[in-house]
Parts: C-alpha cells; structure tokens; sequence
C-alpha cells in the first residue's frame, strides 16, 4: 500500500507532480520575498500582536526559512510528503493567526508575499483564510499520495525495488 | 519516518533562521531618542501664539525655516518619541513635515494639512521612496496612522530611523485625534500621488 502511494503513476502521479510543484513553487517565492525584505515581514509578524519581541526576531527568519527548505524539498521531489505535511502545518498555524487577527478587529496586511498581493488584496480578510485554505488541502494532499512523477522519492522508490529485490515498507512510504 | 523527517526540515529551517536573525537583526521597535536629537519645541501654549501658518508638502525647504523661527520665539521643551496631539500641533505649527504612514486609499480621503504619503511598503523597492528626498534627515519629523492599535507609523519610524533620520515623532492618537481636536485637514486625492 505505501509503496504503490510513493510510486503512485499514470494521470494521478502527473496529478501529484503538479500540485507539489505548484505548491513547492509557490513557497519559495514566498520565502525569497520574505528574506528579501525581512524588515518588512517582520512589521507584518509584529503586526500580529500574538509573539513577544524575541519570538517575533526568531520567526521573522525562521518562518522564511522552513518554507524555503520545504519548498526545494518539493519542487526536487525529496521528502514530498514530509516537507508537504510542514508547508500544511505552517498553513494550518497562519490561518489560525489570520483568524486571530480578524476576531480582535485588527487591520492587518498579510505579509505572505511581502509587499506583492498575488491572490488576495487589501488587509487581512476571509479571502486569505480560503487562499491558505486551499494551499492546506494540496499540501494535505501531496502528504497523503506522495509527490508524484519526477520526483527523486520516486527514483529512490525505484532503486529499492529493482528485480529480485525486497521493498523497505518503512523508507518507500517517505 | 514522515513526522521525523518533517521535524528535520523543521529543526534545519530554525538553526538557519536564528544564524540568520544573528547576521541581520530586523528593529523592531523605535530607537528611543538619544538627548542629542531630541526634539525641542515651544510650550504647547507658546506654540500656538508663536508659530506661522503650516507651508504644505512642497514647501519643505520654507517649512524648515519657518521652523527655526517658531522656536526662536518659544521656552524650548523636549519631546520624546511619541507625542500627543496637541504637541504633534505645536510641531505642526512650527513647520515640521508631517507623515501619512496610512494606505494610499485613505491618504486619499483625508490627511493632515501639508502631510506627505509614505508607508513602510515604499521602502520594499530596490530605489528608496521618492518622499525622502524632499526630506532633511536632521529635522524632525512627525508620523501618524491611525491611532490606536495601527503600528505603520512606527514602521515608518524604523525604516526612517535607518535611513538616518534622528528626530521622529510618533502622534500616537493619529489621524482621529487630530481630526476631533478640530486641527486641520486635507481632502481628496493629491495630483502626483
């Protein structure tokens, strides 16, 4: 079963390599804008008003980063389905904080893409909650099904299982 | 093996983003103004009685000298960071340039009388904003937004404190306040802006 979900091909497989590139894609550039202007992303994790000072430091960086490593995981095709259950998870955290925000009435700009509003424009609003929303399910669905076609999960998938040779249920169903 | 490998993703992204925060640390909050460039300004009563009318936005260069003889007149005081409405008036009436730290549509809508346009985003481009060059860095500046919770004019205030400028001034009751002490305003759009 974990093997036929990594190696999974055909129409779904090219399905998959979409949804993770896409999603992979769209991480990094929301990564390199952030660490483009990381005094800008930080006004807009202040603006928040949910972490203190030297958390708001850390996150400034941090955040960027672990969408920048899980966005090359990605798009390569390496860990799909963990690096896709981090960007789900990260998304899970920002919707949460975008409601947050919207609860106490704050006006907000999202601070996603830095100064670029690709999707949604304007403060912080129900818009981003269903943009975040819909990036959640791809990326639930890329941690579910693996990455698809051309990834390098698949080669290595395909490596273990030359002729003869026996599965490893456990490194197939990464 | 997922979980573990997501928390490795997780774990790598931290040790680089914290090294990261240590080679270029962001500011978070406005420098408190060292003596040296704080802003003195008459008493607020002075102030009134001895200012001239406010020059607007393109007299930037009249409005500083107006500013030098405002405080000519007045018993010099020294204002932090932030300031009230009526001190932000007294400013105002000396000349100092005031900043809309607001968004384009509600700069359109109303303003202080003279106030300039500039967000924090402005500063996100590879050119600096075009606002700073009718700007002398080493006069004061007065800030606003919208009072209250809105923090875009103390990001105004950073991006301006490392662009160099030292006497910045946070109205902290902001455009409202301004607006119910019955100060004066300027509405609609501005040609250029």
């Amino acid at each position: 079963m974990a093997t036929q979900r990594s190696e999974r091909g055909g129409f779904a497989g090219f399905l998959l390599m979409v949804l993770r590139l896409f999603l992979g894609g769209m991480f990094i550039f929301a990564a390199g804008v952030k660490l483009s202007d990381p005094q800008g992303f930080s006004e807009s994790v202040k603006a928040f008003r949910i972490l203190p000072d030297h958390l708001a430091q850390l996150s400034t960086f941090a955040v960027p980063w672990i969408e920048m490593l899980a966005g090359a995981a990605l798009i390569i095709g390496l860990w799909s389905r963990a690096a896709a259950l981090v960007i789900a998870g990260m998304l899970a955290v920002f919707i949460a904080g975008i409601a947050s925000v919207l609860a106490r009435g704050l006006s907000v700009s999202c601070g996603c893409f830095g100064k670029l509003q690709p999707f949604c424009t304007g403060p912080l609003g129900a818009c981003n909650i269903i943009q975040n929303s819909v990036l959640l399910v791809i990326g639930l669905i890329v941690t579910s099904w693996g990455g698809g076609l051309l990834s390098v999960d698949r080669v290595l998938a395909g490596r273990c299982c030359m002729p003869g040779r026996k599965v490893d249920p456990a490194a197939a169903a990464t | 093996m997922i979980i573990t490998r997501a928390l490795a993703l997780i774990g790598l992204g931290l040790v680089i983003g914290a090294a990261d925060s240590w080679i270029r640390p962001v500011q978070l909050r406005l420098n408190s103004t060292p003596a040296s460039s704080e802003t003195k300004t008459p008493a607020i009563d002075e102030g009134a009685a001895a200012g001239t009318p406010h020059t607007p936005v393109n007299g930037a260069s009249t409005a500083a000298g107006e500013e030098g003889s405002g405080r000519a007149a007045g018993s010099p005081h020294v204002l932090g960071p932030e300031i009230t409405v009526p001190q932000a008036k007294a400013l105002f009436d000396e000349g100092v340039i005031f900043i809309d730290a607001r968004i384009d549509t509600e700069y359109a809508v109303d303003r202080v009388s003279g106030a300039i346009h500039l967000t924090s985003a402005m500063f996100s481009g590879s050119e600096p904003p075009q606002a700073l060059a009718i700007l002398d860095p080493s006069r004061p500046v007065v800030i606003y937004c919208t009072g209250g919770d809105c923090d875009a004019s103390h990001a105004v205030g950073i991006r301006l404190q490392q662009s160099g400028f030292e006497k910045i001034h946070i109205m902290v009751d902001g455009l409202p306040g301004w607006k119910n002490a019955g100060y004066p305003v300027d509405t609609g759009p501005v040609e250029g802006q």
